[in-house]
């Protein structure tokens, strides 16, 4: 119970972070060399794209800018935010999805831009034809989209390309990606590598490898991921010493029942299994609750900015996490019964 | 089980026993070369005061407690060099306790407390419920089954511990001191059964007691002092049944002699 919620957050934290970058298998992406995470990559010539596009298996190609900026509230408060610009008009494309209001094609617009409803309160804009500032340019919502959250503290901001560049003073040539769609049937290890000889100054990584990165950047890199396990490792140990504590309590408080039982002719192994069912039926008690109200926290959070992402296989890990802890948390009970002296219960 | 006939023949034997705790100088001699023949269908009283040894020689008895010297012998089989573990399954399959504090589980009903000495046997289902619940009925518990041990008196205690100890149909029973927590009513009704236990179900039964109230059940009585024993007293429940019959014989020719107006002092002080 105690490991559940820290731990779930690490695994919740490790997939939101990789949620966007990871969506379609069939893309690859090409970036400046060295690479260390989505939101801070370096700048590539655009014109790449067309050899790109000369390249057997690619479908098409877009450019893809990802940028910090900062964004200017109604009310003058400012903001950091990052722009994602993208071309509305290429399909298949990275584009906002789970729209409640407008829809991809009113980035067309101008100043169009679409943000996310779960940060409508922190940007200061609520629905659309409101209008803000980004870097000192009039900027107007023309779409509200729904839990397309960000891992950092600054929201996205899809915007088109001419927008993007202009919020985010990227050079009409520049780009910070390049989105490579590939043809269906395609073998993505080997255009991979087609793609890489093709653009030799730049880094190409699948979905996949672009998704591994950025996870490894976050929680290795950044330390996040390790303050997390540290704490679903904290967890474990606090779990274990309660658990294991707990249990040594109420074996203490029964010695006398097992010394009698003893006498009685019990064997260690009946003994053993006494005190073994009681851990488990405690760990199990306890992982039933833990883990409903982990449920119910995923469920209320699906709305929030951060949310618990919590899988069948996760639940079933915790599980034999829980129970396995409460087994090595019953060892020291189990060496004191099977110490207890027999001759106890004539006293 | 309660039909059974009464059996004869040596149910342990203890040879020389000597039990020494601490060594050399801080060495205390709890037990001094005790042998003693304990028989099926009979009711061995251990007495003797404080520290004479009794509990530690019901404990070296029941192989709870490792004898210092000596042999034992269960069922004419020696116990010496058998691992815990076969101590445990002997214990488990030819001994019954009954404790002074009943020892009962307090978690556990009536009938599940003895319901767990046919579990450590390795029996479950309906089969152990139905004899628990059989022999709580012999005992005169059957209203009593599914009270918890809080629910029930020190008498109806110690009534289920018997049960508990008596339901695996041990070849001994051994007992420490199972009156001394009960008043005196209680005590002789659980002293009663006991003897019952050991005379018609042919069982061995050896009680460590300092309430002499309950002498009248026994066929010997072992008295220990210092850790030896001190004196050993046969046939003690013929002798007192014998005197208690000779004492009505005496009232019944008193009321002649008095319906015939002659006392006789003597014979009256002493009935």
């Amino acid at each position: 119970m105690h490991e559940t919620v820290p731990t779930e957050s690490h695994i919740g934290v490790w997939k939101q972070i990789s949620r966007d970058v990871e969506a379609d298998e069939l893309r690859l992406t090409v970036a400046m060399p060295d690479l260390i995470l989505v939101d801070q990559a370096g700048y590539l010539i655009e014109r790449q794209k067309y050899r790109a596009l000369g390249v057997s298996g690619v479908d098409s190609v877009q450019s893809l800018i990802v940028r910090f900026t900062e964004w200017k509230r109604p009310d003058g408060g400012t903001e950091s935010v990052i722009v994602v610009g993208i071309d509305p008009a290429v399909r298949p494309a990275l584009q906002p999805w789970n729209f409640i209001e407008g829809s991809v094609d009113n980035l067309r617009i101008a100043d169009g831009v679409v943000i996310d409803e779960l940060y409508s309160q922190k940007l200061g804009v609520s629905k659309i034809g409101e209008t803000v500032e980004i870097t000192g340019r009039r900027a107007r919502i023309v779409g509200i989209t729904s839990q397309i959250r960000t891992f950092t503290q600054s929201p996205y901001v899809f915007a088109n390309l001419k927008n993007a560049r202009i919020w985010t003073g990227l050079p009409n040539d520049r780009t910070t990606y390049l989105l490579v769609q590939a043809e269906q049937g395609t073998n993505l290890t080997s255009l991979r590598n087609a793609l890489q000889a093709a653009l030799p100054a730049s880094d190409v990584y699948t979905a996949r490898e672009f998704s591994w990165r950025t996870r490894i950047y976050w929680l290795i890199t950044t330390g996040v991921g390790a303050a997390l396990l540290i704490a679903a490792v904290l967890g474990v140990i606090v779990g274990m010493v309660i658990v294991s504590q707990t249990l040594y309590s109420a074996t203490m408080e029964r010695l006398q029942e097992y010394a009698t039982i003893r006498a009685m002719g019990a064997t260690n192994r009946y003994l053993q299994t006494i005190v073994l069912r009681q851990s488990l039926l405690s760990g199990t008690l306890g992982y039933v609750i833990g883990t409903t109200i982990a449920v119910i926290v995923a469920w209320m959070s699906r709305a929030s900015s951060a949310t618990l992402m919590l899988s069948y296989p996760l639940i079933v890990i915790l599980g034999i996490v829980t129970l396995s802890m409460c087994v090595g948390a019953s060892l020291i009970s189990i060496r004191k019964v099977l110490r207890v002296d027999t001759a106890s219960v004539f006293r | 089980m309660y039909e059974r006939t009464q059996l004869s023949g040596l149910a342990a034997e203890l040879r020389n026993i000597s039990v020494t705790y601490g060594a050399e100088a801080v060495a205390v001699h709890a037990v001094r070369g005790v042998s003693l023949q304990v028989h099926r269908g009979e009711v061995l009283l251990l007495m003797g005061p404080s520290g004479s040894g009794k509990s530690t020689l019901l404990q070296v008895l029941g192989c709870i407690r490792q004898a210092t010297g000596g042999s034992i012998f269960i069922d004419e089989r020696p116990v010496h060099g058998l691992t815990e573990s076969q101590l445990s399954q002997l214990r488990c399959a030819r001994m019954g306790f009954v404790f002074q504090h009943y020892n009962l589980l307090p978690s556990l009903r009536a009938w599940e407390n003895v319901a767990l000495a046919l579990e450590l046997r390795g029996l479950s289902g309906i089969q152990v419920e139905q004899a628990s619940r059989r022999i709580l009925s012999y005992l005169g518990l059957e209203d009593r089954a599914e009270a918890y041990p809080e629910e029930l008196s020190g008498g109806e205690k110690q009534r289920v511990a018997i049960a508990r100890a008596v339901v695996g149909e041990p070849d001994i029973i051994l007992a420490d001191e199972p009156t001394a927590a009960l008043d005196a009513a209680s005590g002789t009704q659980v002293a009663r059964l006991l003897a019952r236990i050991a005379h018609e179900e042919g069982r061995a039964v050896v009680i460590v007691t300092h309430d002499s109230r309950i002498s009248g059940i026994a066929d010997r009585i072992v008295y220990l002092e210092d850790g030896a024993i001190r004196s050993i007293q046969k046939n003690v429940r013929l002798q007192m049944r014998s005197l208690k019959e000779s004492g009505i014989h005496e009232m019944e020719n008193h009321s002649r002699d008095s319906a015939d107006g002659v006392v006789d002092r003597r014979t009256a002080v002493n009935g």
